[in-house]
């Protein structure tokens, strides 16, 4: 066996050595490798995480004004989701558990074509969707909202990952989730012409054509002229509309009084039949006698210079044989009615000023037809509450020569002693039968104190003896300013009271001037407190372009004039709130629209200072102190629907014929609602999956 | 008993594989070296290609509608339309690593539509300025990011 020295030892561990050297710089070299490689994966996975991240945020962008621009399109599919809550998207009533299965898919063209065109971005996915996690349908009150209306929670989320083929080379994901808070409410709610609603809804006072809230203390307060003013005429035209388009018409009496409104030439066709009523009670000769007091002498008066042609004496003087005759004719009451007969007008005054002395009421001397309303076939159709027609019921007597004998002394030829002759003279007798004698309540006259009754009365007739004798077993007799009849056309029925709610949806209520102000429900509004800049800066109003965009309910901090450069068209739904209005030119619906305007203050006027035509509802109603009214200061023309607390006619331009054409846009059987997304996003997480 | 040494050939097979160890330690660590700075620079340049969109996102599409028609002009260290030095400046407000002047920037504004939604897209490409070092260790020349950024309501 060889002997191993040292010198053959100390060989093998430089080999040892060199080769363990080698061994730990090829280790280190491997890792240096290694950690390469771990890095350059690093960079591209982030590039890929910050890719999909880019595409998920675009993607969450797209989604977002596809959701926004979408519920302003009241037909399109997403909009009936939202806004009907089904069952595919509605995720707030589910169990935790269940929740993702819920959702409804958002398109994102332009993030799919901006991913298509970039090399990794092809190889990813990019779906978006979008699923009510919560909703609210009562308010902090408890009360519940009409139908569909309430305040919900939208999430959107977008998920971006690699496609299924490319999952094992790529690694970067991101899925993205927002909330974002949305307002459902109802601009137009559904009304069945036929019966009354039976909540309350935001827009219930669109259901009216001319909506006067005060109706009844300012039509006692103005003796009747606010509804029948003598220099403004209006008339609300709703000629060509079915009866289910009719907007109603309510004038805001309460229960139990009413309203009227004064019949003039143009509708005499209202006045219940039968409008005259000749030879209704016959007396004789002896009540006439008693009925007037004086008429022996004014015959015997008028008798006297036939009686002296005839060298009759006088004094023999008597008569029999005359009847009088009671009658009446119902005629308009109006002055314009009644003007070309003079006598026929005094006594109508005198019978109004009687009626309303004796009533304590206010008196107005002079009648005039101030509204006007049509289609009048179809006003049972239109008119809620009670509003009356006003006639002239004018019952009268007269007294009937015709089988009148007068007998004077005298002689006849060629005798001395005088005879009893009988005196016939076709004009005395003609005299008395044209003349009509009004029968006047002896009870309203002495409410007269003030010696007027004397010149205008024929204070011939013993009205005392008449209403105690007479009138009493037919009042028909006695003239009267009729209030009696509806304002309707052929009919009398009574109609409906409209329903009116306080406060919300908490209860109806009989008063008007108490019910709740239209779209009261302040969370549902879209914006609140936007000065007129802000309406110019979030493009609603554009006065360089004449142009008003319209979504949800709109309230502004300021007072806000339209249309001062010429008129305004306007698109979309919505409802602008203003402390004060102010119309200087038209306000068009775009063509092709079914777009919807509501211009409503909280009690402060809104004047219109335009002849142009203005499509919307001009909504006046105080929420406390109840003052609104809506003004024309030039003729208007109205397309659309009017309502105010008071009407305030003496204040509307004079000399012109003021039209009010109710829109059915505002009369449908379904709601119309609109749906306002909030851009502020309430939470978000993302997500990010390298794996 | 004479000493036994190494053949000459034993040697030269030695050596051979010696060589080829060595030379493939030094290819991969060559390799290694090349690779992390790729990764570095394309880091880097990532980095500078987002920097912009996150910006130009809180623009707000308006805004960048404004530039993108000329009615404004972006801020100076992001201008529009041109490849641009990334201005390394210690004054600046806007500090960028001090290796980001080694590359240009590509910032590019495309209005672009689907129905009624409207956006702009934001490109943004970094490219590496000529003459550099980073030419040597960054494979490629140029990366790129987009993403959209749209009208939102007001």
């Amino acid at each position: 066996m060889p002997e191993v020295t040292g010198q053959s030892r100390r060989a093998g561990v430089a080999m040892f050595s060199a080769i363990f050297v080698m061994i730990i710089v090829g280790l280190l070299a491997m890792q240096f490798h290694y950690m390469t490689r771990q890095a350059q994966s690093t960079a591209f996975r982030f590039q890929t995480s910050e890719l999909a991240r880019q595409l998920a945020a675009s993607a969450m962008e797209e989604a977002f004004m596809y959701v926004h621009n979408e519920t302003e399109n009241q037909s399109g599919a997403f909009f009936n989701k939202l806004v009907s809550r089904s069952s595919e998207i509605d995720a707030s009533t589910t169990s935790l558990d269940n929740k993702n299965s819920k959702g409804t898919p958002v398109p994102v063209a332009l993030t799919l074509a901006q991913a298509a065109a970039m090399p990794i971005g092809a190889r990813l996915k990019i779906e978006a969707t979008a699923r009510i996690v919560d909703f609210r349908n009562t308010d902090s009150k408890g009360a519940r909202y009409y139908e569909n209306e309430g305040v919900g929670t939208l999430e959107l989320r977008v998920t971006v990952e690699p496609k299924s083929e490319f999952k094992k080379q790529l690694q970067g994901a991101c899925t993205i989730t927002r909330h974002h808070d949305y307002k459902v409410i109802t601009i137009v709610s559904r009304r069945d012409n036929s019966t009354q609603r039976n909540s309350y809804a935001n827009g219930f006072i669109l259901d009216y054509a001319l909506f006067v809230r005060n109706g009844q203390e300012e039509f006692e307060s103005s003796g009747g002229l606010s509804l029948n003013p003598a220099k403004q005429k209006l008339s609300v035209d709703q000629t060509g509309l079915s009866p289910s388009q009719f907007g109603k018409i309510y004038l805001g009496n309460r229960r139990s009084s009413n309203v009227y409104l004064n019949i003039g030439s143009a509708n005499a066709d209202f006045i219940p039949e039968p409008r005259k009523k000749e030879k209704m009670i016959e007396v004789d000769d002896q009540t006439v006698f008693k009925l007037l007091p004086k008429f022996f002498d004014q015959v015997k008066a008028q008798a006297q210079k036939v009686v002296n042609d005839k060298g009759a004496s006088m004094k023999g003087f008597s008569m029999n044989g005359h009847k009088a005759y009671f009658e009446y004719q119902r005629l308009p009451v109006t002055d314009e009615a009644l003007a070309p007969k003079g006598d026929l007008k005094d006594t109508r005054t005198l019978v109004q000023v009687a009626e309303l002395k004796y009533q304590n009421k206010k008196e107005v001397t002079e009648l005039f037809p101030g509204i006007r309303l049509l289609p009048e076939d179809s006003l049972v159709d239109i008119l809620e509450g009670d509003i009356r027609q006003r006639y002239f019921h004018h019952g009268y007597f007269y007294v009937d020569m015709s089988g009148c004998k007068i007998w004077v002394k005298a002689k006849k030829s060629g005798k001395t002693k005088e005879e009893t002759i009988e005196i016939t003279d076709p004009a005395l007798i003609s005299q008395f039968k044209n003349r009509l004698i009004p029968c006047i309540n002896s009870e309203h006259i002495a409410a007269i104190t003030d010696g007027s009754i004397n010149s205008a009365t024929d204070n011939s007739i013993d009205l005392v003896y008449l209403n105690n004798n007479i009138a009493n077993t037919n009042p028909d007799v006695l003239c009267r300013i009729d209030s009696a009849n509806r304002y309707l056309k052929g009919s009398n029925t009574t109609l409906a009271h409209p329903a009116m709610f306080h406060f919300r949806n908490t209860g109806s209520v009989d008063d008007p001037t108490l019910s709740s102000v239209p779209f009261a429900h302040i969370n549902l509004w879209a914006r609140r407190l936007v000065t007129r800049k802000q309406l110019e800066e979030f493009n609603i109003y554009r006065p360089d372009q004449k142009k008003l965009n319209l979504r949800g309910v709109i309230e502004l901090s300021e007072a806000l004039t339209l249309g001062e450069g010429g008129d305004i068209e306007y698109e979309g739904c919505g409802v602008i709130i203003a402390p004060g209005i102010t119309l200087q030119g038209g306000l068009k619906r775009k063509a092709g629209t079914d777009s919807v305007c509501v211009l409503l203050t909280r009690g402060q006027a809104i004047q219109v200072n335009t002849e142009s035509r203005i499509e919307a509802a001009l909504v006046s109603l105080g929420r406390n102190d109840r003052n609104g009214q809506v003004i024309a200061g030039k003729k208007l023309d109205l397309l659309g629907c009017l309502a105010a607390d008071n009407l305030n006619l003496a204040r509307w331009a004079e000399g012109v014929d003021h039209k009010i054409v109710y829109d059915p846009a505002f009369k449908r059987n379904n709601d119309l609602y609109q749906v306002n997304i909030a851009r502020w996003v309430t939470f978000e997480r993302m997500v990010e999956q390298d794996e | 008993m004479k000493k036994r040494g190494f053949s000459l050939l034993e040697v030269i097979i030695a050596m051979a594989f010696l060589s080829v160890a060595i030379l493939s330690m030094f290819w991969m660590n060559r390799a290694s070296n090349q690779g992390s700075m790729d990764a570095y620079y394309e880091f880097l340049a990532f980095s500078l290609a987002r920097e912009p969109i996150e910006v130009f996102r809180g623009f707000g599409y308006d805004y960048l509608k404004m530039i993108a028609d000329g009615n404004v002009s972006p801020p100076s260290w992001y201008p529009v339309g041109a490849m641009k030095d990334i201005e390394f400046d210690l004054m600046s407000d806007m500090q960028y690593p001090a290796e980001a002047r080694l590359f240009q920037r590509l910032i590019e504004l495309t209005p672009v539509t689907a129905g009624k939604l409207k956006g702009m897209r934001i490109k943004v490409t970094v490219a590496v300025k000529g003459q550099s070092r980073v030419e040597v260790w960054m494979s490629r020349k140029a990366v790129s990011l987009e993403s959209l950024v749209m009208e939102r309501p007001k």
